[in-house]
């Protein structure tokens, strides 16, 4: 870099080096802001660059070190300047923006005429399939008597929010912590309903109905039983929000689950508060009771209703096995045997996996709204469908006017060189296909590691991205959810090894030194670890108590620590995963 | 540690309104300010510092004049509007609120770090 030395003037580097005075004009050359606007933008990135200069050698950096450690912290200059020149327009007066709005709105106009003759042009889809129906099919196959939803909506409606609650639930406090007492008046106040919960849980299946007038009719009722009563008579007013070109799947509402979850809170502090009395089989109904309502979540027909019944069977899980442990040392026969016949424990051949058939029916509704039909199954991508699908699922409420325009550009650009409808199908199933291969195979197989950016890989490249862009946007990487799913499972099998280990203790005297040294029938599961394919490791501690523990997602047996570490993809995990005792760190 | 940019990106105009609460400051003091207070995990490249101080201007929470400082140098230096000082209240409790969320969604909150209760 000789050519920055002859610039140097003095230490107050009045004139810049060449390749800082060069980054400046690019940058600035680039904006393309008006002329005012680039003289203020030059001198300060000017100013910038002086300041810079004469701090980094006063730290005794060369002249050439700290032009180059400037330049190089500056980043990328196209990037820069397109962005200097976003934020310096929203500054410009208003009178200029009303000028610019008006003419983008007629360009938009113009847009949307251009998109309606291309609609014409491309044809309408014409759906010939209910795959809301199809979802629905589990559900009406469960003869109403069996489902809980109905009892379920009734305590929705009649659940009460007291003053804290908010604070209570997402803390989750024990007995004697700052929240506790506001956590002991939700509780209270909603006594009336924690029967009908129990009684829902009982039943063998959710039920919930998706899509139709009753969510419509529920949110309304919702509302008014939390005293919105403007809102709901809005919503009555508005009707249901039905897009007769919208795919149907896509707009089905699941408003349920953030109740189910509060339901799930209140029986866990319930319970607290019950083993804090000395009421164990009382605690663990309780317990037990969210253990079967997150199953109901977790046969639903969404991934999201899925992944939330594993937060419930989490935190259910992980409060009967701090019980247990705390009782380790004087639970009765007749508890353990009560325990054991509870719904956790009762169904150990049951594997819990992610159940992804409802993603592929979402997907199929998309295709038949966002493409032709010529009745040979094959057809052409809608540019307008395509790009109501996109503003479903990535609204942006910062949009500035003209993006409007870039957006429909885009679509238009998209739809040019799209994979027709037979390809599209083809190309989903096939890569569908593989994903489902790969998720079969155990987490310590290596193989898995292509799950992690499968879809980019196959659709790298911009062409092979335009050509089934409708694929890119909306096959999910299923990896985590099916992760987290098997380490669902693994959580109960490391139930079912805690009842073993107790009832060892409780029979012979002592604990194990390894679970498979357990006689035979203690284990009702094979406590199999998802990351090594062996048993859970299962030992005692210098002061005798027992630890039993998973070698976790970096697949090392670190004897069971607890230190928080950075796993895949960023997610913070701890170096093994401990169940007992309680499970620290998740 | 590097945080991803999306991350950042709500993220930055945060802390460059804390940081301007305090007094002016002109575009090197932010850079080097908000990397030493936050022990160097917030960096913010120039690329990034001025279009966000653009954006703040625009919408009207900071403003900026020419001064002239030690040395006969021209700097532009940024300060908190009233509107700006607003804003931040309501960003930092909405913050405080966000970490104490995703607490309780990574860690498990309350659950994840407390003792558990004896008979």
């Amino acid at each position: 870099m000789s050519d920055s030395a002859p610039s140097m003037q003095s230490d107050s580097f009045e004139a810049l080096p060449v390749p800082l005075v060069e980054l400046v004009r690019r940058v600035v050359r680039t904006t393309r802001l008006w002329p005012g606007e680039r003289r203020d933008v030059q001198a300060e990135l000017e100013s910038h660059f002086r300041e810079g200069l004469i701090e980094l050698t006063q730290e005794g950096l060369s002249l050439d070190e700290s032009v180059d450690a400037l330049r190089d912290g500056f980043g990328d200059p196209e990037l820069a300047a397109k962005l200097i020149r976003r934020g310096k327009k929203r500054g410009r007066p208003m009178i200029w923006k009303f000028l610019i709005g008006t003419a983008v709105a007629g360009l938009t106009g113009l847009g949307a005429g251009a998109g309606y003759v291309a609609v014409a042009y491309f044809g309408k889809p014409s759906p010939s399939v209910d795959y809301v129906a199809k979802i629905n099919e589990p559900v009406h196959q469960t003869p109403e008597d069996d489902r809980a939803w109905p009892i379920l909506r009734e305590v929705i409606l009649n659940m009460k929010e007291t003053e804290g609650f908010e604070e209570a639930r997402s803390t989750m406090p024990l007995p004697g912590e700052a929240t506790w007492p506001q956590a002991m008046k939700w509780v209270s106040e909603n006594r009336h309903v924690l029967p009908n919960i129990l009684a829902a849980a009982n039943k063998s299946a959710l039920g919930f109905v998706y899509g139709g007038s009753d969510t419509h009719d529920f949110l309304i009722a919702r509302a008014r039983s939390r005293g919105f009563h403007e809102e709901a008579d809005q919503m009555q007013q508005d009707g249901p929000n039905e897009d007769p070109l919208a795919p149907p799947t896509i707009s089905i509402l699941l408003p349920h689950l953030a109740d189910l979850r509060d339901m799930g809170r209140l029986l866990v502090l319930e319970a607290r508060d019950r083993f804090y009395h000395g009421d164990f089989t009382a605690a663990w109904n309780s317990l037990d009771a969210v253990h079967r309502l997150a199953m109901q979540l977790v046969g639903g027909q969404t991934l999201i209703e899925q992944l939330v019944g594993r937060a419930m069977l989490a935190i259910a899980h992980q409060d009967m096995r701090r019980m247990l442990f705390e009782v380790r040392d004087t639970i009765t026969s007749d508890q353990l045997t009560g325990v054991a016949a509870s719904h956790a424990l009762s169904e150990p051949e049951r594997v819990l996996r992610a159940n992804l058939d409802g993603e592929q029916l979402f997907f199929q509704d998309v295709v038949q709204y966002v493409f032709t039909d010529d009745g040979t199954g094959n057809g052409r991508l809608i540019p307008s469908q395509y790009d109501r699908v996109t503003w479903l699922g990535h609204a942006d409420p910062t949009a500035q006017p003209g993006d409007a325009l870039a957006r429909e550009a885009r679509t238009m650009s998209i739809a040019a060189v799209h994979a027709d409808r037979r390809e599209t199908l083809a190309k989903y199933f096939e890569l569908w296909s593989r994903m489902k291969e790969l998720l079969a195979l155990p987490l310590y197989d290596t193989r898995r590691a292509e799950l992690s950016n499968l879809v980019e890989q196959s659709l790298a490249g911009e062409m092979t991205g335009r050509r089934f862009a409708l694929i890119g946007l909306l096959l999910p990487s299923l990896s985590n959810a099916d992760q987290s799913m098997r380490e669902m499972d693994m959580e109960l099998s490391a139930l079912h090894a805690i009842v073993g280990v107790l009832r060892c203790k409780l029979e012979h005297g002592s604990y194990p030194s390894q679970l498979s040294d357990l006689p035979p029938g203690y284990l009702s599961r094979d406590p199999i670890d998802a990351f090594s394919g062996l048993y859970l490791r299962f030992r005692l501690s210098p002061d005798g108590a027992p630890v039993l523990y998973s070698i976790g997602r970096d697949m090392v047996d670190d004897g069971g620590s607890t230190e928080s570490v950075t796993g895949s993809g960023g997610r913070p995990t701890t170096k093994d995963i401990v169940y007992w005792p309680e499970r620290l760190g998740r | 540690m590097q945080i991803e940019r999306e991350l950042l990106k709500g993220v930055l105009p945060l802390a460059v309104l804390k940081l301007l609460k305090r007094r002016a400051m002109y575009g090197y003091e932010l850079v080097t300010e908000v990397a030493s207070r936050s022990d160097g995990v917030l960096k913010l490249g120039q690329s990034t510092l001025y279009p966000l101080l653009y954006n703040l201007e625009a919408q009207g929470l900071v403003e900026s004049e020419w001064r002239e400082s030690e040395g006969s140098r021209d700097r532009k230096y940024y300060k908190l509007t009233d509107k700006g000082m607003q804003r931040l209240e309501r960003d930092l409790t909405q913050w405080e609120a966000l970490v104490r969320g995703m607490g309780q969604l990574v860690l498990g909150g309350g659950e994840a770090q407390l003792s558990w209760i004896r008979l």
